[in-house]
């Protein structure tokens, strides 16, 4: 049976639901069994049968990547549960990175997409170690490898470099294939294609000659050269020719799946190839090619003895594995199978997603409706007040000719009348019912969208473990209110900011063992995360009993970081200094961690959290531990809104946020501190004008005379006050975002339809307190990208440019090495994109590239003001005295040949130019 | 109508159907569709793939405290989109005399937007020989954003740099 495109991709889309709950499970299994509860058998029989649900699943829909890595998962699962090996921690570590890779590849699954990837080679790798280990105690020996560049390296990112050059360079070959097809069928532009093909191969020589495969780049330079000759258009391509260069893309696959690096032995069949190549571009006779013939026999011989034992192996690990038919796997009966397909359906989210839209744009047209009403009323009134008219009319006229016609005109206006108020209870009645189907319909949509808060714990407790691995600190971990119901995707973009600050927690909150014990605490820290619902809101609350966060060092921090005055760093209150800590690029800390010092911040914690309609808030007592209270929405789509009218703009605030809306007698308010507050219960609460903020009108909120409105507003334990121009009405809004581009705005978190067809703002909060309340947000603080911090401490920044994979990662791994900070790029576009965004201190280029190639990259850096200053360095095969002048010509600092690349001169030469 | 006017009229129509016909398809191989617009009375095109629809701009709903070259947002079947004023992006805040009432809605880097253009001229298909680099003198603000420029001035918008340019659509000082 064919599927049409839209059911492939529905069906991926349930795949990958189904995947990630047995996944989920599965990770959940795995926790349980390390930590020694429940029973093992049980929980291996029911890990078996997650595993093998994921491969038979993936095996239906041909995702081979994924049957192939679950099912050696599931052998494992099996020799665990014989006791054929013990269920250790570093066995636990090695199933969950296979998790994680296998979620990876569901993640990004793609049909047709069957050749592994390094990360999934890698992970077959270590779960076929295991299966050795249990069969018979021992494993193979590594691939003995040699290179310029990887002698430097250690034997894993050998490892992994390997595999990653065997990927691409099939890439390569799969790309040189279709190419081929494409100039043969007369798909496009033949110079075009030749061109593309050109690069390909160029590409595939260069990685395999940087990383000492001498047979792939022997076979794939004499393939190039007949490329060579057609690029130039000396040549014209043939049949034949394709015939040819078919032949020879098998021989460069078998190559690279049967050599290792530093392997230079040509086999039979490559001489074969290499000399027919030969004989295409003319070099040889067909004399010579039949003596190069004789000699290949001898050179197959010396060929096969120089291929090291180790070749069969690594060849294996890089080819996918064939699904065996499995008999001893429990399967579902068929009663649980039809009980499931009684019970549950599986829709995509996308056409959950447009149902709650269309639900949406339902009630907004509802909302049109009910505007409606008043209008009918209206008429209603105007018929009564015609009808008034007439009778009025009938008195004076009575006895005249217009006696008849006025008194058939009364009874039609007292019918239209009648009419008018009948249809408008009938209308009003109606409507009513309308909205509560679509208020039921939205509610109940919303239920389905919802998840228990536990469905991340899984994820939480899997972070906890490894962090606490990896910083040596014991940590004890309290999980509560798992069973309140959230947004699913409010918990999905959760999870990252939580990780967040477990991470934060576990490396800078929690104190080492002695310290703990010197300071009289249990020597196992104690981190929790508990969930309660509060209103329409939920908390989850993630707390730590470490050391607190000081205030003063904040102060300091800001005085020395951000150039903060000790004047201005004084007046500012513990709440204030506290609430600096989720400013973008702010850090007390000096280097960076390798736990928390990368990916998202506090800043991006908080702008997830306020993103959602949510408040994130921290607590933290010096030596008892810190409080980081995320407040978020049950549901994402509508709010309860107060709709006000400021500056002649309607806006909506969030009703949770709104504490009061008072008129103020005029001895309540008076300036304290160079601002106006508003003495309300008997706390003085500071005082903005709301129009002044959000930049709709000027002048100081002091200045107007005679009564104010005035809205009382509260964030997290923190209150301000704001005068508006007019109060409207307490109403549900639809909240629409700013549209897909206005990820951020200042103040404002969307938009809203309202009955009348006006949109109103809907006002963030959060920002709005944090505006009013001056001096948190520091001016002087230029915005800092997460990545610039990274590098503050580090040699320098290098942009890697090269279109081979193998390539960047071996040069990324050498300069690593060395302690700069590595970013890289495809081609000569991407770079430019990356320097567009990314402070850089030197560019290493390819020069043969696709898109725009090193020699024009190197001019266009060197011709643009802003990056002019840039040193250039060209790497490339291309060695040739004519090739360095036009690389130097262009404005290049330097020029090293591929082949003579060793970390020490890359070093040295870097190091020259900074 | 008169033999003469009639004439004209007949090599009128026959010269709009000639121009009509894209270029490409007379004499040249692979072209691209872009979509022709003025801005600050400069021609400037995008590729017609990237293009969901043009529409006269009616309601523009301004946003206080939004970067200075977004308009606002407009609403299209109950969504909202941005209204990107490139006469500021492109000319450091210049707003130009022009009514720029069109907005042009794209899809570019994963992101929906409109730009607002003064007047639209039509699909053109644009030979790709006949795309040049910019000029070393080009106006370094827009040189990043412009994959190519052709003889007679006009200049193709990268939208995919555009969108991921620094300060194009999320105000990072807004924390």
């Amino acid at each position: 049976m064919e599927f049409t495109e839209a059911q492939i991709e529905e069906l991926v889309g349930v795949f990958k639901a189904e995947s990630i709950e047995h996944i989920k499970a599965l990770a959940d299994i795995f926790l349980t069994l390390e930590e020694g509860r429940g029973n093992a058998n049980e929980l291996f029989d029911r890990a078996f049968r997650e595993a093998h649900s994921l491969k038979g699943s993936a095996g239906t829909l041909g995702f081979q990547r994924v049957e192939a890595l679950t099912h050696r998962l599931e052998d494992v699962l099996g020799i665990l549960k014989r006791g054929e090996i013990e269920t250790s921690v570093e066995v636990i570590d090695i199933l969950l990175s296979a998790l994680d890779t296998i979620r990876g590849s569901v993640e990004n699954i793609r049909p047709g997409e069957n050749e592994l990837t390094e990360d999934e080679v890698e992970q077959t790798r270590h779960l076929e170690k295991l299966l050795q280990t249990a069969r018979a105690g021992s494993t193979g020996p590594p691939a003995s490898t040699s290179s310029s560049g990887m002698s430097e390296l250690g034997s894993e990112q050998v490892q992994q470099l390997l595999a990653v050059f065997r990927a691409e360079a099939k890439e390569h070959i799969k790309n040189l294939a279709e190419l081929l097809f494409n100039i043969e069928e007369g798909k496009g532009d033949p110079t075009e294609l030749v061109s593309k093909a050109f690069r390909e191969a160029h590409s595939l020589k260069g990685s395999a000659g940087t990383l000492g495969f001498g047979r792939v780049e022997d076979v794939t330079h004499h393939f190039e050269d007949i490329l060579g000759l057609m690029n130039d258009g000396k040549e014209e391509i043939t049949s034949e020719d394709i015939d040819l260069l078919l032949t020879v893309l098998d021989v460069v696959r078998k190559a690279v799946d049967t050599s290792v690096s530093g392997d230079k032995q040509l086999t039979d069949e490559e001489v074969q190839i290499i000399a027919s190549l030969k004989k295409r571009t003319g070099e040889l006779s067909e004399a010579e090619t039949e003596g190069d013939n004789e000699q290949v026999l001898e050179s197959s011989e010396k060929g096969q003895q120089a291929i090291p034992d180790t070749v069969e192996s690594s060849g294996t690990i890089g080819t996918p594995i064939k699904q065996k038919p499995d008999q001893k796997a429990p399967r579902k009966s068929a009663d649980d199978t039809e009980k499931n397909r009684e019970d549950f359906i599986r829709i995509s989210e996308a056409k959950l997603e447009a149902v709650i839209a269309q639900v949406s744009e339902l009630f907004e047209a509802n909302l049109q409706l009910e505007s409606l009403t008043p209008e009918l009323g209206r008429f209603s009134v105007m018929a009564v007040e015609t009808l008034e008219m007439i009778e009025v009319l009938q008195v004076e006229l009575e006895n005249t000719i217009y006696e008849n016609d006025l008194f058939t005109i009364a009874d039609k206006v007292r019918n239209l009348s009648v009419h008018l108020s009948t249809t408008k209870k009938t209308f009003e009645r109606d409507e009513r019912q309308i909205t509560k189907l679509i208020q039921g319909s939205q509610e109940e949509l919303h239920r389905v969208r919802l998840a228990p808060v536990s469905t991340i714990f899984v994820m939480i407790r899997r972070q906890v473990r490894e962090i606490a691995k990896a910083t040596g600190k014991k940590a004890e971990l309290y999980l509560g209110g798992g069973e309140y119901a959230v947004d699913r995707k409010v918990l999905e973009a959760i999870e990252e900011p939580l990780v967040h600050i477990l991470r934060n927690a576990v490396d800078h909150g929690i104190e080492s063992t002695e310290i703990r014990r010197s300071k009289g605490k249990t020597r196992v820290a104690r981190l929790s995360i508990v969930a309660r619902h509060t209103g329409d809101s939920v908390e989850i609350v993630v707390a730590d009993d470490g050391k607190g966060v000081d205030p003063e060092i904040i102060r300091n921090s800001l005085m020395k970081k951000q150039g903060m005055t000790e004047a201005e760093a004084n007046s500012l209150s513990t709440d204030q200094l506290l609430d600096c800590l989720f400013m973008a690029g702010f850090s007390t800390h000096i280097g960076v961690s390798k736990m928390s010092g990368r990916g998202v911040g506090l800043d991006v914690v908080k702008y997830t959290v306020e993103r959602l309609g949510g408040e994130v808030r921290l607590e933290s007592n010096l030596g008892e531990g810190t409080a980081i209270t995320l407040r978020l929405p049950l549901a994402m789509s509508t709010i309860r809104c107060l709709l006000l009218k400021d500056s002649g703009r309607v806006l909506a605030i969030p009703a949770s946020n709104v504490d009061k809306v008072i008129v103020p007698k005029s001895e309540d308010i008076k300036l304290l501190g160079g601002g106006e507050v508003i003495t309300y219960q008997g706390e003085n609460i500071p005082l903005g004008s709301l129009g002044e903020i959000l930049g709709l009108k000027s002048g100081i909120a002091g200045s107007s005379k005679g009564e104010r409105l005035v809205m009382m507003i509260s964030f997290g334990d923190r209150r301000f006050a704001f005068t508006i121009d007019e109060l409207l009405e307490y109403t549900q809004l639809i909240l629409k975002p700013l549209g897909d581009l206005l990820e951020r705005v200042a103040n404002i978190s969307g938009t809203s339809m309202l009955g009348t067809g006006e949109i109103a703002l809907v006002l963030n909060p959060a920002d709005l307190v944090r505006a009013a309340g001056g001096g948190v947000r520091l001016s002087t603080a230029k915005p800092i990208f997460p990545s610039e911090v990274e590098a503050t401490d580090l040699v320098g920044r290098v942009l890697v440019v090269d279109d081979s994979i193998a390539t960047r990662t071996l040069e990324k791994t050498l300069l690593e090495s060395a302690g700069y900070t590595v970013l890289t790029a495809s081609d000569g576009y991407k770079a430019l994109d990356v320097l567009a965004t990314n402070r850089c201190d030197v560019v290493i280029s390819d020069v043969q590239m696709p898109n725009m190639d090193g020699i024009e990259l190197t001019h266009t850096i060197k011709s643009r003001p802003q990056f002019s200053h840039l040193p250039v360095i060209l790497i490339t095969s291309l060695g040739s005295d004519e090739d360095k002048a036009r690389g130097l010509a262009a404005g290049a600092d330097a020029y090293i040949v591929k082949k003579e690349l060793t970390q020490s001169e890359l070093v040295e030469t870097i190091g020259q130019l900074l | 109508m008169s033999s003469k006017e009639a004439i004209e009229k007949r090599l009128l129509e026959r010269r709009a159907e000639e121009l009509g016909v894209p270029i490409a398809e007379q004499e040249y191989g692979e072209s691209i569709p872009l979509l022709e617009f003025f801005i600050m009375g400069n021609r400037y095109a995008v590729n017609l793939e990237k293009v969901e629809t043009v529409t006269r701009i009616g309601d523009i709903v301004t946003i206080p405290t939004s970067l200075n070259h977004i308009s606002g947002i407009i609403r299209r079947r109950g969504q909202s989109i941005a209204l990107v004023n490139l006469r500021r992006f492109f000319y450091s805040g210049a707003e130009g005399i022009a009514d720029a009432d069109f907005a042009v809605i794209v899809n570019a880097g994963g992101k929906r937007f409109a730009l607002q253009v003064e007047e639209i001229l039509g699909v053109i298909h644009l030979p790709a020989d006949l795309v040049m680099s910019t000029p070393e003198n080009f106006d370094p603000a827009q040189a990043t954003h412009i994959s190519g420029v052709t003889i007679d001035g006009l200049s193709v918008i990268n939208l995919e740099t555009l969108v991921k340019a620094r300060g194009f659509g999320t105000d990072e000082s807004a924390g």
